[in-house]
């Protein structure tokens, strides 16, 4: 799909270069716009005459997409004037007098301008502005009339929390940026804006503090921005994945938020946030592996309850992982370890049961993955009964058919529960993938297994950089003072709004250890000072080496 | 570079996994798992006849259980522990899993012939835990029919009688629970050797292994715990009775509580219980060539039961009281002390302790200690104090004297 419109993108960049500058011939700009679009049926062309009924009245045109622009300030700002323009000054002025006055003068909105190139009309066209053309001028005037139905701001869908704030983001990027700005109020906050998909021009922007941010970081994801080549931009994930250090691991190295007061807590601890129009997730860089165990609610509720949850958190991560393997591990290699009376239990059950415990477990977690996978996508009336058919009626009946252990059903459902207390999605997809790596190793050679893979995880882990940051900072560089919000969450008082991840960003900077990173396909160019920071970071994944194979060649 | 150094480490990584892998994995529903091992010696008197007390999860939690026993008992005959291991696959079919073994009995009869090479097997298996306890079997009793018999609490009876060693060695103090490292331990001390807990059946041996003997209130068998016996070296030289065993483990002070019934002149009888006590052993060479042992006794005791009318509010009635304590503890220390002297085997550690305060006389005395020891002086100082009472001080028979 996206091969074809690229194609039409060609050929409409030849039809403009060819003809690029705009005739003063009204009746021509007009059937060309109607052309350009393939006549479509939504582009509205309103014939004005200014100037009313004297001898020779101009002729104009005001042109607009129905259903992107808001009618009623086309018709009381922009139509309205244009009809009660005074008729002397229309007749005695030359076309580009004309415009000025009109903009000047006559037309009652905040946001207008002169254009004169003809992509920008039909730009302004499709962006739902409306464009004026007179009769023997050159230049078009565009008036911010963009409207339209947007989604209003509802309370967020997949970040709850009990206390604290309950607007999430739209689909609407000024709608995002205002739910920001309304609660930094602060000239520091500043905002880069840019247009990023060579079909779409999807709106991109861009807020830092001014101050907190390290200027190092945000011209690296400039730069990163402005390097993107893409034809469309649908999601957020699409600029995610581009401007992404390139290691090949599952872990989300970009942290996404739906929610206005995460993104504003983000702001002030020195990160970035990159919105993209039309998608209520917005982007938050650099992140570390810390801080998806950590969720708003946190800072809602008192401390001492908050350090008790993200243990919690924490806790669950590991089972999530572990799980499995370690009861697959335990039963098949370890039997000395389980408790005497528990090892008879599970010995009775297992009495009977045909598979062994390694492949029980990897039906019954894939069953799960299968019930959820499911259950995500099932209209809401009906995810209910695949969530009781799945859970309940399957789990009892293959417990009393004999086929897996009751303990099996209970290892795999506290599994599922664990991965679901994580507070963030895509680091509990992660979660998942590495859990049957573990199954793998606990079932080919036990704890074993489970510790050289523990040790290859770490290691992995170690070796990832999001935008030069450790992934496991503050833990692994260990830095003190960012401990207070790490695992821990001291009072608000003691650690207040400091910018904690970027300071010690800032600092490993000063030491040298750590280098920008290679950004997108288009920056390989300068990159070559990013590979050596590949090459640092390396040795704890083969596939990092892999990856940077590419770049050298190039 | 160093990308060729991280191909190398993950190569030498990939090269670990195969030096291990699943050699030892077993699915549960392929393990026979051994609770309890008895060792007998042979009619014949040349290989060892090993019991093992397997347990039959179905029987213990699991649905299907079809009413049968919740252990069963195999026996297998070998010149060697292991052997008689490797035989009993000739009766189970599933692997025997030693490794939560919580009992190893044997029998009188192997204990009196020597039982170091059971200990290697138990030193060396790596299965076998070091903790599992150990017991010799009384009165004729053979290590089997312990291990064959049934218990009415719990169903797995080894892990029972272990239950038994340690609820009885916490409330009356007679005996201790052995495990194998202390065996292996005390083995090695010379004039010396460990102590062991006898278990015996009460009752019929027939009857202690059917389940209809469970089927009564009253037990027609029973195991029971009973005294400690005596090894020196790894040879069973005899056994202690009730009064010696409570003197072994209050002068090795590791008594957690016992009763203690004295009767003072004409005054009734009275039953106190010790609450804490404390033994301290010391070695004094005023006589550089004859050693004297002070085993210092400090007891706290509550007084539990009284038929007298002493009157407990006064103050020098309780130190009356103390005095009759002092010398019924001493009795029970003076007796045990006896028992080991006339046997010469020195269960009380009096050689280790002489060897840690007195480095330099030991390695002059060492040589000469079996000769001395039979004849080792010993001092005892018992301090004991009553600390209260219970519910009441004086005892309503009291009150009955004075109307």
């Amino acid at each position: 799909m996206l091969r074809q419109s690229s194609r039409g993108r060609s050929d409409r960049q030849k039809k403009s270069n060819g003809q690029p500058q705009m005739t003063g011939d009204l009746q021509q700009m007009l059937e060309r716009i109607v052309a350009e679009s393939g006549h479509s049926p939504d582009i509205v062309i309103r014939h004005l005459k200014l100037g009313g009924p004297v001898p020779a009245p101009v002729k104009a045109a005001i042109v607009y997409l129905n259903a992107l622009s808001n009618q009623q300030m086309i018709n009381n700002f922009v139509i309205k004037p244009l009809i009660g323009l005074d008729p002397d000054k229309v007749n005695k002025y030359p076309p580009d007098r004309l415009m000025k006055y009109i903009l000047e003068d006559a037309l009652s909105l905040g946001e207008t301008s002169v254009v004169k190139e003809w992509n920008d009309i039909m730009m302004a066209v499709l962006s739902g502005d409306t464009v004026l053309l007179v009769e023997g001028s050159d230049q078009g005037i565009v008036s911010g009339t963009a409207g339209g139905e947007w989604r209003a701001v509802n309370e967020p869908t997949s970040q709850l929390v009990v206390r604290g704030p309950k607007d999430s983001f739209v689909e609407s990027i000024a709608t995002n940026i205002s739910l920001i700005r309304r609660r930094i109020k602060s000239p520091d906050l500043w905002l880069e804006s840019m247009k990023i998909g060579s079909v779409t021009h999807t709106h991109v922007a861009m807020m830092y503090m001014k101050g907190s941010a390290d200027p190092e970081l945000v011209a690296e994801i400039r730069r990163r921005l402005k390097g993107i080549q893409i034809d469309g931009v649908l999601e957020s994930a699409y600029i995610e994945e581009f401007i992404q250090d390139k290691t090949i691991t599952p872990f989300p190295t970009v942290y996404n938020t739906e929610r206005p007061d995460v993104a504003a807590g983000n702001l002030l601890e020195g990160r970035v946030v990159v919105l993209v129009d039309g998608t209520p997730y917005t982007l938050i860089l650099p992140t570390v592996f810390a801080q998806f165990l950590q969720s708003p609610e946190d800072y809602a509720q008192r401390f001492d309850i908050s350090i008790l949850m993200r243990i919690i958190r924490y806790i669950c991560f590991v089972i999530l992982l572990l799980g499995p393997a370690v009861y697959v591990a335990l039963t098949t290699f370890h039997y000395e370890m389980i408790p005497t009376l528990l090892l008879v239990s599970l010995m009775a059950q297992r009495e009977g049961v045909p598979f062994p415990a390694f492949v029980e477990a990897i039906i019954m977690e894939v069953v799960f993955e299968i019930l959820r996978e499911a259950g995500v996508r099932m209209p809401r009336a009906i995810g209910q009964t695949v969530s009781i058919v799945g859970a309940l009626i399957l789990g009892q009946a293959v417990v009393e058919a004999g086929i897996i252990t009751p303990i099996m059903v209970i290892v795999v459902a506290l599994t599922g529960i664990a991965s679901f207390a994580l507070p963030s999605y895509n680091l509990s997809i992660a979660g998942r993938l590495f859990r049957f790596y573990f199954l793998f190793l606990a079932g080919l050679f036990g704890f074993y297994g489970i510790t050289l893979g523990l040790i290859m995880l770490i290691a992995h882990m170690n070796s990832i950089r999001s935008f030069g940051v450790p992934y496991l900072s503050p833990f692994s560089p260990f830095v003190p003072q960012a401990q207070k919000d790490a695992i821990l969450r001291l009072p608000i008082w003691m650690h207040g709004w400091k910018p904690l991840m970027s300071s010690s960003q800032r600092d490993m900077r000063k030491t040298g250890e750590i280098e920008p990173m290679g950004a997108g396909p288009s920056a390989q160019g300068q990159s070559v000072e990013g590979q050596e920071g590949q090459e640092q970071s390396g040795g704890g994944k083969s596939g990092q080496g892999k990856k940077a194979e590419p770049n050298e060649e190039s | 570079m160093k990308k060729v150094k991280g191909m190398l480490l993950l190569a030498m990584l990939c090269a670990i996994l195969p030096l291990s892998g699943c050699w030892d994995a077993e699915e549960l529903n392929r393990r026979a798992v051994v609770s309890g091992i008895g060792i007998d010696l042979s009619p014949d008197k040349k290989d060892y006849l090993v019991s093992f007390q397997v347990i039959i999860a179905d029987e213990i939690s699991g649905k299907s259980g079809r009413g049968a026993t919740p252990t069963m008992v195999y026996s297998a005959r070998g010149r060697s522990i292991i052997e008689a291991i490797r035989k009993a696959s000739l009766l189970v079919p599933r692997l025997m899993s030693t490794a939560h073994v919580r009992i190893v009995v044997m029998s009188e009869e192997l204990a009196r012939q020597g039982i170091s090479d059971i200990l290697d097997f138990l030193d060396r298996d790596s299965d076998i835990r070091l903790t599992a306890r150990i017991y010799v079997a009384k009165n004729g009793v053979k290590a089997h029919d312990i291990l064959a018999g049934l218990s009415a609490m719990g169903k797995i009876s080894a892990y029972t009688l272990a239950q038994k060693t340690e609820m009885t060695s916490q409330e009356f103090g007679a005996n201790y629970p052995v495990e194998v490292d202390d065996l292996i331990r005390d083995i090695l001390v010379p004039n010396s050797g460990p102590i062991i807990n006898g278990v015996e059946i009460l009752g019929s041996v027939e009857e202690v292994r059917k389940k209809s003997n469970l089927e009564k209130t009253d037990n027609l068998g029973l195991v029971r715990m009973s005294n400690m016996a005596l090894f020196k070296g790894d040879r069973l030289k005899g056994w202690l009775n009730e009064e010696e065993s409570l003197g072994l483990i209050w002068i090795k002070g590791i008594l957690d509580k016992t009763s203690i019934v004295i009767t003072p002149d004409d005054l009734g009888e009275l039953s106190l219980d010790v609450r804490r006590s404390k033994t301290s052993t010391q070695v004094v060479l005023k006589d550089p060539e004859h050693p004297v042992v002070v085993v210092k006794v400090t007891a706290q005791l509550s007084v539990r039961e009284m038929n007298s009318t002493i009157d407990l509010r006064d103050p020098k009635a309780l130190n009356e009281l103390e005095v009759y304590v002092n010398e019924e503890i001493l009795k029970r220390m003076k007796s045990s002390v006896k028992k080991a002297q006339s046997l010469n085997c020195d269960i009380f550690g009096f050689g280790q302790t002489l060897e840690r305060q007195h480095p330099k006389a030991w390695k002059h005395l060492k040589g000469k200690w079996p000769d001395l020891f039979p004849k080792l002086e010993v001092e005892y100082h018992v301090d004991s104090i009553i600390r209260n009472s219970q519910m009441r001080d004086r005892s309503f028979k009291y009150d009955m004297k004075k109307e």
